[in-house]
């Protein structure tokens, strides 16, 4: 495989990795679906519960 | 239930023969826990006791009793130690069940004796005003007198018999103190007139409150037992305990609560407010604070920590000297980590070859969370003293500072928790707000927390200040620097409260509520816990720097890179990285907005990275340095974006983009905005979910940017024509 392939494939993968990831925090956030014991946090800045 | 037994001076006599008569009386001895009432039993009843349980609970029951004069005997039982007698734990259900003769085999008193600690006069009579209204013949062992004088409290005992409307004899029971003229007033107890309700309740709260004091009476109850547990009821759940069986009292309960609250007048807290106001002014008629003598380390602090000019300005003092630290003290550490980066950075550009994976992890990733991660040392340094002040005991004493002005805008006290935690992160802010009873006092405080500036707001303040205020001494001892940020925090507390004054008066019009609270004594922070707190906020900045900010920065990179534009070859390459970002999805974007962020000062890049912050506010600071990594010139010397935003030019006109108004405007729209993700979602679902929550939640966010966006407006044109505009 050359080197640039090897890039863009990198590359794509870390993008759509935190496109996926924002859009799963996005639905968390909307309450859409629910993290596992996430003890009714949203996940803020402050928030000290492990999830 | 265990057998009692009565002891009558060495002769042991059965408790069911021993039957109440002229010469025999039942004694119930109540108070608050540690006010010295099991050793006022003890030394009433010496070696005569007998200890065992109230039936079907674990409640410890003891007895004793006591001889006055031959042939004249008391019995007397221990009640447990409680606050109020608002029946939400075992032991004051038992206390009251005993008090009204329901307690199952436990014949009721003819007497109560209320222990009351002369040096917590206040938090003593909560209890003392409840047992008083049952009607029973009272008499009040105001106990601990000589701990009291020597903490230069004086209660004049004649003065409190007049306003509880019961004999009340000063005692010392740990020296035996005071015993036999209590002896004697419990004797003559009986004869005297009943004692009764002293406080006035609001008419609107008499009429809520007749029908269900009417049921109660025609269950058995005295009327004057009637009417006190008729305002007890009002504060707990539901009717239970001795009460449960009474037909119709539940939903006359429930039809009392309607009404009061139809009325504007909170049912919850109904008896509390009515208690601790007729306590206020029992105490200022009855106790004098006298001399100096006997205070204590904390009392003489507090004489000027809580003094009311002095307090509010040492607390501001106090302030400006922890964000003055934030930048003195982070300064060296924030230079080190920037380096840190910068060589990172350029490490990593030397393994790779040119390409996109190269500008992905140099301009993207280490570029956009490094930009975040050098904020680490100033919000350790917050937390670090936020943490220290709150461990002493001081943060107590701010609560306290600040409760004048809180109700001074028609917040509750217990706001000021939620206000507080918001500077750290107003998403458990927003949830410690559940312990505010009102709805309209906590949807208030709800709608205000994020005003408060949060920790994610330090990254976007210290970059702005660092790069655009200079270091320069003001007053003697502040700078400059550290001064900007207080007024920041300053000015989005102050409007937080100005705000909920506006609600308080409008949307959310209620009554103010007084906030009763104990100061603890001041101590030494424990190194250990103090740091591992620090710890935990770092950790999560850390982690958040970590996840979200890292996938926002690959996004932006992305936006940033995509579609490659074609530059016509010779193209200096300053112009060539400016045309690449002009022409990519976020300069696309960016040039989109514009005319929004324009009125402002700001130009596209700015309004990209405000946009990209409705995520996350610190995420701003991450744009910038993905835009101006991105955009960078390869051989350009210094890699800090602090640097690269003094230096940044119009490609157009060669002006700087940048000017300390541009800073103070951005600033002050930060102070302002909603731009947290987390915030809005928790906020619509602690106003009530769903539709109604979802409505707040958007009002709310609404008015926040319309704030932002017209003060940051304000400051630019106010700045521009003053002439501040270079």
């Amino acid at each position: 495989m050359d080197a640039q392939l090897v890039q863009t494939l990198i590359v794509g993968g870390a993008l759509s990795g935190a496109a996926l990831y924002l859009g799963r925090r996005a639905l968390l956030a909307l309450g859409v679906v629910k993290q596992k014991g996430a003890g009714g946090c949203a996940g803020g800045c402050g928030c000290s519960s492990r999830h | 239930m265990a057998e009692m037994e009565a002891e009558i001076i060495g002769t042991q006599v059965p408790a069911q023969k021993v039957v109440a008569g002229p010469d025999l009386l039942r004694v119930a001895l109540i108070g608050n826990p540690n006010t010295g009432k099991s050793t006022l039993f003890n030394a009433l009843t010496g070696m005569r006791q007998r200890v065992g349980n109230y039936s079907g609970v674990t409640v410890e029951r003891v007895e004793g009793s006591y001889c006055d004069a031959p042939g004249s005997v008391a019995t007397v039982i221990d009640l447990p130690g409680t606050y109020s007698l608002s029946a939400s734990s075992p032991d004051e259900e038992v206390a009251l069940a005993v008090l009204l003769g329901r307690e199952e085999g436990v014949p009721a008193p003819d007497v109560v004796v209320i222990v009351v600690d002369a040096q917590n006069l206040e938090r003593n009579l909560f209890l003392a005003s409840q047992v008083l209204e049952l009607g029973l013949p009272t008499v009040v062992a105001l106990n601990q007198v000589d701990a009291a004088e020597a903490a230069g409290i004086r209660v004049d005992a004649v003065e409190l018999t007049l306003q509880l409307g019961a004999p009340v004899v000063p005692t010392v029971a740990t020296r035996g103190e005071g015993l036999g003229v209590l002896k004697s007033a419990v004797r003559r107890a009986p004869a005297l007139p009943r004692p009764g309700r002293k406080l006035t309740l609001p008419a609107d709260a008499e009429r809520a409150l007749a029908p269900v004091e009417a049921r109660l009476t025609e269950a058995g109850l005295s009327p004057s037992a009637a009417a006190m547990e008729a305002l007890r009821l009002m504060a707990v759940p539901r009717v239970e305990g001795h009460l449960a069986g009474i037909p119709g009292l539940q939903a006359a309960v429930d039809a009392a609560r309607e009404s009061l609250e139809g009325a504007g007048i909170h049912s919850r807290a109904l008896e509390a407010e009515a208690r601790y106001g007729w306590i206020a002014e029992v105490v200022d008629a009855a106790a004098t604070r006298v001399g100096e003598g006997g205070k204590t380390l904390t009392d003489r602090i507090d004489a000027v920590v809580l003094h009311r000019g002095v307090g509010p300005l040492l607390f501001l003092v106090l302030m400006a000297l922890v964000f003055q630290s934030i930048f003195t003290w982070a300064e060296p550490v924030m230079d080190l980590v920037e380096g840190g980066f910068a060589w990172l950075g350029a490490a990593v550009g030397a393994l790779l070859p040119e390409g996109d994976l190269r500008s992905l992890l140099v301009d993207g990733v280490i570029a956009g969370v490094g930009s975040v991660l050098v904020f680490l040392p100033q919000i350790t340094i917050l937390f670090l003293f936020l943490g220290f002040l709150e461990d002493t005991g001081y943060m107590a004493r701010a609560a306290f500072i600040m409760d004048r002005f809180m109700r001074g805008v028609g917040l509750h006290g217990r706001s000021f928790i939620p206000l507080l935690s918001a500077y750290a992160c107003a998403v458990p802010a927003v949830m410690a707000a559940r312990t505010i009873e009102s709805r309209k006092d906590r949807f208030a405080t709800i709608m205000v927390v994020p005003l408060m500036s949060c920790s994610a707001r330090i990254p976007v303040y210290t970059l702005l200040i660092g790069s655009f205020v200079p270091p320069v001494v003001v007053g003697g001892i502040f700078d400059l620097q550290g001064v900007t940020l207080l007024a920041m925090y300053l000015l989005g507390t102050v409007t937080a409260l100005g705000v909920a004054a506006i609600f308080k008066s409008t949307l959310l019009r209620g009554q103010v509520r007084p906030m009763i609270m104990e100061l603890p004594p001041y101590r030494l922070p424990r190194l250990r816990v103090l740091l591992l707190t620090v710890w935990q906020r770092a950790r999560m900045f850390l982690r958040r720097a970590g996840t979200v900010i890292l996938a926002i920065s690959i996004v932006l990179w992305a936006l940033a890179t995509y579609p490659k534009s074609t530059i016509p070859a010779g193209t200096p390459e300053e112009v060539a990285q400016e045309a690449q970002l002009e022409g990519s999805l976020l300069g696309r974007l960016g040039h989109t907005i514009e005319p929004v962020v324009r009125p402002l000062g700001y130009d596209w890049k700015i309004g990209v990275s405000i946009l990209s912050s409705f995520a996350a506010r610190e995420v701003f600071v991450s744009t910038m340095g993905t835009i101006y990594g991105v955009g960078s010139d390869a051989d350009e010397q210094s890699t800090a974006l602090r640097d690269r935003l003094r230096a940044e030019r119009d490609p157009r006109s060669g002006r700087l983009v940048y000017s300390p108004l541009i800073a103070l405007g951005l600033m002050v729209f930060y102070v302002y905005a909603l731009m947290c993700a987390s915030t809005v979602a928790v906020v619509q679902r602690e106003t009530g979910g769903g539709r109604e929550g979802l409505g707040w939640a958007a009002f709310q966010f609404g008015y926040m940017l319309a704030l932002a966006y017209g003060a940051a407006f304000l400051v630019y044109r106010v700045g521009l024509a003053l002439g501040f505009g270079g």
